[in-house]
């Protein structure tokens, strides 16, 4: 009675399954630097443990990534695609990270305007001559560069921290701390967050992922420990 | 002229190796009035000689601006340079479309070689009859491209094609050297003077019959015509001076 219409037009993500959460990510003097945890949800339960979600996709220029796991594999073979005829050229030019980005975003407002979005959202940085990049880009096919950038839900969580601390003096340390602690308190108040997460930066020279790396959380707080006996609500 | 049984289409091959109507479009390039190109490490420049074809008539446009990066001057036929630079003007402004950014312009004159190759290659087709001196400035620097009927295209520090260009090769080939150093006014000199070895005989440079084009780094390219070209005239009058700095290079041939 409610059959499809055999020509109902072919639709792939229309509902994302396995999910990456907040991407985030911030220019610094020398650099822009990104980070993502390594965790990928199916639902809320946390089926792959050990997931790269940032890439490299030129010699100056990494995106990470939040989102559906499988539109983000078919945003990277695009993109190597891209890299690939580019090394065919062979004409000592390479494209800038502002041109990736808009190529990105072209990509992604075509395909939601075949309302068969690739479900993501992108943040792509680079750098080069002196010159960090940091754009934002999504399913929808909006974007927008800044200098401090969070997706998912790091826009609620992580976005107000850096709007207090982040100055463009910056050092890479500084940077690092700074999105350390953004990380923390997405794990803190993000279920589909985890502890285990991954730092990748650009600089002039090139693009640097580091090893996955665990931040400690801090569970002992008094409340935490008594939980509910003391208000005998069972509550905090 | 020429007449011979293997000259009639582009896909028929002589005897000898040669596709004749591949020459005979380069042949049009070679009626066509001169244009040159030159570049510094800092510009990239084209010039061009334009003709009117009576005295009522206004000079057929010979400098064309591509992009905010790229301009060309043409050779042959005008009306076929026209279409080529709608071509290079649309895949431009595609590129800045999607990237938002400017088209190397080695590619674009890759693509327009390949374009023009395609003429050389079919049945009911025909070469363009137009060569395109390309001056660009992009991620690596400035560049003089030259392009050609038959889908070969080079890069040079100088070049000059058109009627009489050997000429003006030959100026260039003299000089070529020191132009990586020089500042915009003296590279308008230079392509001027070069300019005028392509003319005949009693023909002189004016503001009506002499165009020029140049584009630095992030700089838009800025065509120069009619009464803005004066001072240049101006310039390589002084030039020719006894103990002027130009008449000095004279000397040294």
């Amino acid at each position: 009675m409610f059959a499809q219409p055999a020509d109902d037009p072919r639709k792939n993500t229309l509902r994302p399954m396995v999910t990456g959460t907040s991407a985030i990510g911030i220019k610094y003097k020398g650099g822009v630097m990104v980070a993502t945890d390594t965790i990928a949800c199916y639902g809320n339960w946390i089926r792959y443990k050990d997931v790269q979600r940032i890439h490299a996709v030129s010699k100056d220029t990494l995106i990470a990534m939040n989102g559906e796991m499988s539109d983000y594999q078919k945003v990277l073979q695009i993109l190597e695609q891209k890299r690939l005829a580019e090394y065919c050229v062979d004409d000592g030019s390479t494209q800038t990270s502002a041109e990736l980005h808009s190529y990105l975003t072209r990509v992604m407002y075509q395909k939601r305007c075949k309302f068969d979005p690739l479900w993501n959202m992108l943040l792509v940085g680079g750098f080069r001559n002196g010159e960090a990049y940091l754009g934002y880009t999504d399913l929808y096919g909006t974007h927008f560069e800044d200098n401090f950038l969070a997706t998912g839900l790091g826009m609620y969580m992580a976005l107000p921290l850096m709007r207090n601390q982040w100055t463009p003096e910056m050092s890479e340390a500084d940077a690092r701390a700074l999105l350390q602690m953004a990380l923390k308190i997405c794990y803190y108040r993000d279920t589909r967050a985890s502890n285990k997460v991954q730092i990748a930066r650009v600089d002039a020279s090139g693009v640097h992922i580091d090893e996955p790396i665990t931040l400690q959380g801090e569970w002992n707080h008094a409340r935490f420990v008594e939980g509910g006996a003391k208000s005998g609500d069972g509550g905090w | 002229m020429f007449r011979n049984q293997y000259d009639t289409d582009c896909i028929t091959w002589s005897p000898a190796g040669r596709i004749h109507q591949i020459e005979y479009a380069m042949e049009a390039v070679k009626q066509g009035s001169a244009a040159v190109g030159l570049r510094s490490k800092t510009h990239a420049l084209v010039a061009s000689i334009k003709k009117s074809s009576n005295e009522l008539s206004s000079y057929q446009k010979k400098i064309f601006k591509i992009d905010e990066h790229m301009g060309i001057a043409i050779a042959g036929l005008v009306p076929d340079g026209r279409v080529l630079a709608k071509y290079m003007r649309s895949e431009c402004l595609n590129y800045r479309f999607v990237y938002d950014g400017p088209l190397q312009v080695g590619r674009l004159v890759a693509q327009v070689a390949d374009k023009s190759q395609l003429g050389t290659q079919r049945a009911g087709h025909r070469p363009y009859g137009v060569g395109l001196l390309v001056a660009g400035y992009d991620q690596t620097g400035p560049h003089i491209f030259q392009t050609c009927p038959s889908g070969n295209f080079w890069e040079y520090h100088a070049f000059a094609i058109g009627s009489r260009s050997q000429a003006a090769r030959t100026y260039l080939e003299r000089r070529f050297e020191a132009f990586e150093e020089l500042p915009l006014d003296e590279l308008v000199m230079h392509a001027l003077l070069s300019l005028r070895e392509t003319l005949a005989a009693g023909a002189e440079l004016t503001t009506s019959n002499v165009a020029l084009g140049y584009v630095t780094a992030g700089g838009t390219f800025t065509v120069l015509e009619d009464e803005a070209v004066q001072p240049y005239l101006d310039m390589i009058g002084q030039a020719d001076a006894p103990g002027a700095p130009g008449a000095a290079a004279q000397m040294e041939e």
